[in-house]
């Protein structure tokens, strides 16, 4: 028996259907996954100013305080989750190494910070079309007067409960548990579709 | 689709959100003490009320925190939303 865990990203297996839309600069949709991104749920009392102070000083950012995501200069953002919740996100670091920066820092204050990085996917979608992809099976006002970039919302795609974030004019990324991100692909790709043809 | 104010994010489509009954009733605190009668009223009974009622709510695909409403069965009205706990909850839950 191996004693080597290899981990595999949630999307393998249609791959091939994935060809269509796997692109870099899509005329109308583009989707590409991007797995094995930390993420780490951080719970705590925005009001006290011990915990709030600790946090940002560890992670260098800002935490959010409505629905929306900050960022600190290295490839760390927090989303508002709920009024005591955030999840962090990061392209850098591990989820132990951030849970336990995090739980040694906080020592001593009322919090809870869990690393769930297994339990979730990342889609980035992009392209022109994006809006209307994503309209087809969220009832989230997508009009960019009340949903700019850097906004961050908790919605569902058709079935699937999903965290929206708006990353730039024409590009989203779409956080989902993992055991809903073949479903919620392939619902993206049958939405997408008229506009693929 | 319905529309609903969660406290917290605003204005959201109603599939966004699950009810959970009646708001307001607060649990006995010496239930060893209470008659199978009353204790089956705490646990079962409900009012039907017809127009404005008070209710729990969850923004389940939301921010996943739960909250009282009041609304009105007949018109289907959300008067108000508000945090648990908040002004407007508290009131007993009368035999009626
Ligand atoms: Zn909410």
């Amino acid at each position: 028996m191996s004693n080597q865990l290899i981990q595999e990203a949630p999307l393998v297996g249609i791959e091939s259907k994935l060809a269509r839309v796997f692109v870099k600069a899509p005329t109308s949709f583009g989707l590409v996954e991007r797995s094995f991104m930390t993420h780490v749920t951080l719970r705590g009392d925005p009001r006290s100013k011990t915990f709030v102070d600790v946090v940002e000083r560890t992670l260098q950012l800002t935490l959010p305080a409505g629905q929306a995501m900050t960022h600190s200069p290295h490839g760390c953002s927090a989303v508002w989750m709920g009024p005591d919740e955030w999840l962090i996100e990061s392209t850098e670091e591990t989820g132990p190494e951030l849970e336990t920066a995090l739980r040694n820092a906080l020592a001593g204050e009322h919090h809870a910070v869990v690393d769930v990085s297994s339990g979730f996917t990342v889609f980035e979608l992009t392209g022109p079309k994006v809006r209307d992809v994503l309209a087809k099976g969220c009832p989230l006002d997508l009009h960019p007067r009340v949903f700019p970039v850097g906004h961050s919302v908790q919605s569902h795609y058709f079935k699937a409960g999903i965290t929206l974030l708006r990353i730039d004019e024409e590009c989203y990324r779409l956080v989902v548990r993992r055991s809903f991100a073949e479903y919620c692909c392939l619902m993206l790709l049958d939405a997408a579709d008229e506009f693929l043809r | 689709m319905l529309q609903i104010t969660c406290p917290w994010c605003g204005l959201r489509a109603e599939s966004e959100f699950s009810y959970g009954g009646e708001a307001d009733i607060a649990r006995p605190s010496d239930s060893e003490a209470l008659s199978d009668e009353a204790w089956g009223d705490y646990l079962f009974m409900r009012k039907n009320t017809k127009g404005v009622h008070k209710e729990q709510w969850l923004h389940a695909s939301g921010c996943r925190r739960w909250f009282n409403a009041e609304r009105d069965t007949v018109t289907y009205q959300f008067i108000r939303t508000y945090p648990v706990g908040a002004s407007g909850s508290g009131d007993t839950h009368g035999a009626d």
